[in-house]
């Protein structure tokens, strides 16, 4: 009923929400019925019933199209069996035709046995009403519900009301189990319920009696059995047993009627149930009973004065009962909505049509509804069609999958029941239930121990003594690692041979060998392998070391969304969706991204052709596309030097190369082999003052720079290009750190590490570009090895304790240093090696590291760069006891000391 | 004929800014070069200047659309600009295994272009 209602309310321009208890829709009376759509000769004229019965019957006929409801208009016989039923039956047709039921008309026994041949020949005649129907009931309850999400309507389920507050006797909002939801209007669409809803605000105008009805269900191979709905003649309390078919091609008998008091009470009785099979068999003797499936009871909600209960709450404004909803509740229902909403309009609600408002919902057959060619067009849309899943209904593992992800998602095994028809079969679920409840733990990331039958508190399964199956509990590993670049393979690695027992690679790329893999170019590994390798032969051996050791996990395609204490880390995966994988140790390895134009604000329009070099690398080299014919490099950084080679080799032309900076910021190599090669000219002191271009970049603004990097006025010239590559440095990749509470060199942007790689967390290191951008990768997987190995040392509790932390600072001439601290007693890795970076370039300098009045290495280098890192080793053993500070500086040496 | 050419030595950090003096095409003399290696960079690079070509070819039934393929030695710097326009035009098939020979005898010059990684088949 609430769905039907809310599928009308979104016809309009409102905001509303359904609030549903149970963990699915239509839980209640609405999911255990009869599923007859009635003509409509049964109840009094005058009455809600009478009027809305007969109404609704003719909107199932538009809302069968709309909604692509699965109905059958099999017609009703009301059967008669003595003199006296043919009297009452007379009476049936008058009130039929009062109520505007039509075509309705009296049969004579011939007829009636010539189109029912297995009702009791004892049959004197029937009354006959064509128009009356069968329908799932809950695929009516679904479809409403499904069609009003599409429309805007949100469904909160496992959302009980507990309390409705009032102010100044209107309605203000409704109290949750799961929080406050402010409204002036409300529907009590609560079924058996609808009587404690208005009880909340002292309306005791709703008096609800549950009224129970049990059935038998029996195995489809009974389909041919009743042609029609075979109805007895009516007693005073109840229409009484019908032998029926459903839609789905079943037969059903039902329902006996008892009053209960327990509105949650479902249980069949030995009684009702007797009841049912000996009503039953006066219309169809020959009942095999052997071929029931199953038995079920379901609730009216009955109310005080046997009609309908539609209208405003006499109690507190803005609460609208519609309530008592009994047969013929299911076929009154989108009428009574209709009515529901007029009520809302005659109280004022101002109603303006829902501009995006959708009728339709296409209707989908399912999988054993399609014919062969049908089935292998679903297969090649979704191979998980290639799984039946529940034998005896035919349905497969992919329409079990889509209920679970539907706008109206099935969370329980009879929600995927109820829409799928898995587990409604023969076996009742005995085959499929297992599998279905695997399904539904797999695609929620749960254990099977979560999983429920129907109602909130319905768990199916225990969890078995001694723990979870593995493959049902989170993933653990000694180590996590955080990227599949160079700098996680080698932690990974280094991790294992450490002693770590499993360990994880967590790749958001389809792809092991992160950046690498579109560094296609030659001059990685002279430091790791003495050999000159391209990007790919330098991942693809250690891609091919992690391949080979089985103790390594590798997820692709996944995400790390959070890493929480303890470690939790909660990854969203495209084989595995969202998932929790649990680790010992965490190595941060996400590398770095490039600084965008935005970040260093060049002015001027924003047409295609702008790109960062590293994304025109993965265009070119691993795309197979060019990011334009007539390119601009701006910044002399590495990436940019060797695209301008690149693009030059694929036949684009390299305009020029612009540095703001005095010297270049890549590799001399790369200065005489990407651009003197090409006679690419690198202007140094220059930038880029505007971009030009509508759709397209069409040309550049360059200007001279002053020593404060200002564009000199009047220095300006032109360049037209049709693409600008910015290659303006690299910023590690440190969402994940941030929320982890790590603490941060302002100057790296990376995490403050030990020499062990350790950051401010304990149990959290980072080693590669999401440290430091390193220039050399051979560094980065020498980096990454301190990284794994002491990572591991920590999940086995190995890790030495730290006496004492001395800071490394940054002195004179150097801009970075890591590690930024130095973890005492250094355990067994005594030489520390200093990665550290000048501020601007030295010629013949001395790199001086002293702690307190010691001075425990110097060394001079011919020259320094920014662009180059230095790398020195310290012994650990040399550092001055007592000293909390090392400092590292780079000064040139004086003229005179030459 | 002699000419007088400037050249930045990459052998090692320091980068010597050095000029060698080539006539009739020898070297004649050069200055700058403060080492050994430096200057017989210097003589290589005037002489015979050797480069890696690196560049990507088309793949048919890979995991992904090209391959990255590297010289498995140097060549003359001149022949690098020719050997990738003539590589652009040619396909492979998957699966690849990194160091198969994907271009045999590169222009006649005895060097082969192999794969620079593996390049597994898409799964049909």
């Amino acid at each position: 009923m609430g769905s039907a209602i809310a599928r009308e309310l979104s016809r309009y321009n409102l905001r509303v929400v359904v609030l549903e208890k149970h963990p699915d829709l239509g839980m209640g009376t609405s999911k255990a019925n009869s599923g007859i759509l009635h003509a409509g000769f049964d109840a009094l004229p005058g009455t809600h019933k009478a009027s809305l019965n007969v109404r609704g019957n003719a909107l199932y006929h538009e809302l069968e199209a709309e909604l692509g409801i699965r109905l059958k208009w099999i017609g009703s016989l009301v059967v008669a069996l003595d003199e006296h039923d043919l009297a009452v039956q007379s009476d049936l047709l008058r009130r039929g035709k009062a109520n505007g039921v039509p075509r309705l008309e009296l049969i004579s026994r011939d007829t009636l046995l010539e189109l029912e041949p297995h009702i009791t020949k004892t049959a004197l005649g029937a009354l006959w009403a064509p128009t009356a129907g069968i329908v799932s009931p809950f695929d009516a309850t679904l479809a409403f519900a499904e069609n009003a999400v599409q429309n805007g309507v949100t469904v909160l389920r496992e959302h009980a009301v507990e309390q409705i507050v009032v102010n100044g006797n209107a309605v203000a909002g409704v109290v949750t189990a799961h929080g406050y939801i402010e409204t002036t209007w409300i529907i009590n669409a609560a079924g058996v319920h609808a009587g404690s809803i208005a009880a909340l605000v002292g309306d005791d105008s709703v008096a609800i009696t549950p009224r129970k009805g049990e059935y038998l269900l029996f195995d489809s191979t009974l389909e041919d059995c009743v042609k029609s709905v075979l109805f007895p003649t009516p007693t005073k309390v109840s229409k009484g047993i019908v032998v029926g078919p459903t839609v789905h091609g079943n037969l059903f008998i039902g329902p006996n009627a008892a009053n209960v008091s327990d509105p949650e009470d479902l249980a069949t009785t030995a009684i009702g149930l007797s009841e049912i099979i000996d009503g039953a068999k006066k219309l169809v003797p020959s009942l095999p009973l052997g071929a029931v499936i199953t038995q079920f009871a379901g609730l009216r909600a009955v109310a005080q004065h046997d009609d309908f209960i539609i209208g405003p709450s006499p109690v507190v404004r803005g609460l609208i009962h519609a309530a008592g909803i009994q047969s013929p509740g299911l076929t009154a229902a989108p009428a009574i909505a209709e009515r529901t909403v007029d009520i809302l309009r005659e109280l004022g609600l101002h109603l303006k049509p829902n501009p995006r408002f959708m009728p339709l919902r296409p209707a989908h057959l399912s999988y054993k509804e399609h014919g062969e060619p049908g089935r292998r067009h679903l297969f090649a849309l979704n191979p998980l069609h290639g799984r039946i899943i529940c034998r005896c209904e035919g349905v497969t593992e992919a329409e079990i999958v889509s209920a679970i992800h539907a706008p109206c998602p099935a969370h329980t095994l009879d929600a995927v029941k109820v829409r799928t028809r898995a587990g409604m079969g023969r076996c009742q679920g005995g085959f499929c239930g297992p599998r279905t409840s695997a399904l539904l733990a797999r695609e929620l990331g749960l254990p099977l121990s979560s999983v429920r039958k129907d109602t909130s508190e319905s768990f199916l399964y225990f969890p078995r003594r001694g723990g979870h199956p593995v493959a049902d509990t989170r993933p653990e590993f000694d180590v996590a690692v955080i990227g599949g670049g160079p700098a996680g393979l080698a932690a990974a690695l280094a991790a294992r041979e450490r002693g770590a027992k499993r360990v994880v690679i967590m790749e958001r790329d389809r792809e092991l060998g992160g950046i690498l893999n579109q560094c296609i170019h030659n001059g990685f590994g002279l430091h790791r392998f003495n050999e000159e390798l391209t990007g790919p032969t330098y991942a693809q051996r250690y891609i091919d070391m992690v391949l080979a050791d089985a103790a390594i996990t590798v997820y692709l395609d996944t995400m790390v969304r959070q890493v929480r204490p303890g470690f939790q880390v909660l990854v969203s995966s495209a084989a595995h969706g969202p998932m929790e994988v649990a680790a010992r140790a965490v190595v941060l390895a996400m590398g770095c991204r490039e600084r965008t134009r935005g970040a260093i604000r060049i002015p001027g329009s924003r047409p295609a052709g702008v790109f960062t070099a590293g994304a025109a690398q993965r265009i070119v080299n691993m795309e197979g596309y060019l990011p334009g014919k007539k390119i601009v490099v701006l910044g002399s950084g590495d990436i940019g030097l060797i695209m301008a080679r690149r693009l030059t080799l694929e036949g684009a032309k390299v305009l020029a190369v612009v540095e703001i900076m005095p010297y270049s910021n890549g590799l001399t190599r790369n200065i005489v082999q990407c651009l003197e090669d090409y006679d690419i000219p690198l202007y140094l002191s220059h930038t880029v003052t505007e971009v030009h271009g509508k759709d397209r970049v069409t040309g550049v603004t360059v200007a001279k720079v002053d020593e404060n990097k200002s564009p000199i006025p009047g220095s300006e010239f032109a360049l037209d290009c049709d693409c600008l590559l910015l290659s303006v440095g690299l910023i590690p990749e440190n969402e994940l750190s941030r929320e982890l509470g790590v603490l941060f060199d302002p100057v790296t942007l990376g995490p403050v590490v030990d020499q062990f790689r350790h950051t401010s967390v304990p149990g959290i290191f980072a080693a590669g570009n999401v440290l430091h951008v390193h220039d050399l990768v051979d560094f980065v997987s020498e980096e990454s090895e301190l990284a794994g190995r002491a990572a591991a040392d920590f999940a086995a509790g190995n890790m030495p304790p730290t006496c004492q932390t001395l800071s490394v600072r940054a002195g004179e001439g150097v801009r970075t240093v890591v590690p930024q601290k130095i973890a005492l007693p250094a355990g067994a890795e005594d030489t520390i090696r200093l990665y550290l970076r000048a501020t601007i370039p030295l010629q013949r300098c001395t790199l001086t590291v002293t702690s307190g009045h010691q001075t425990p290495l110097t060394r001079r280098f011919p020259v320094a760069k920014p662009s180059e890192m230095i790398t020195v080793d310290v012994n650990a053993l040399s550092l001055a006891e007592g000293a909390n500070e090392l400092c590292v500086s780079l000064r040139e040496v004086e003229k005179h000391e030459r | 004929m002699s000419a007088n050419r400037k050249l930045i030595c990459i052998v090692c950090p320091i980068g010597c800014i050095g000029e060698v003096c080539i006539a009739d095409g020898q070297v004649a003399s050069m200055q700058g070069f403060i080492c050994e290696r430096g200057k017989s960079y210097a003589y290589a690079e005037s002489t015979n200047p050797l480069r890696m070509l690196t560049t990507t070819v088309r793949v048919r039934g890979g995991v992904l659309p090209l391959l990255p393929v590297v010289s498995a030695g140097s060549l003359p710097k001149a022949c690098v600009p020719v050997g990738v326009q003539l590589l652009s035009e040619i396909i492979v098939d998957a699966p690849i295994k990194v160091g198969q020979v994907i271009f045999p005898d590169l222009l006649g010059l005895g060097v082969d272009i192999v794969a620079s990684r593996d390049l597994p088949a898409r799964p049909i």
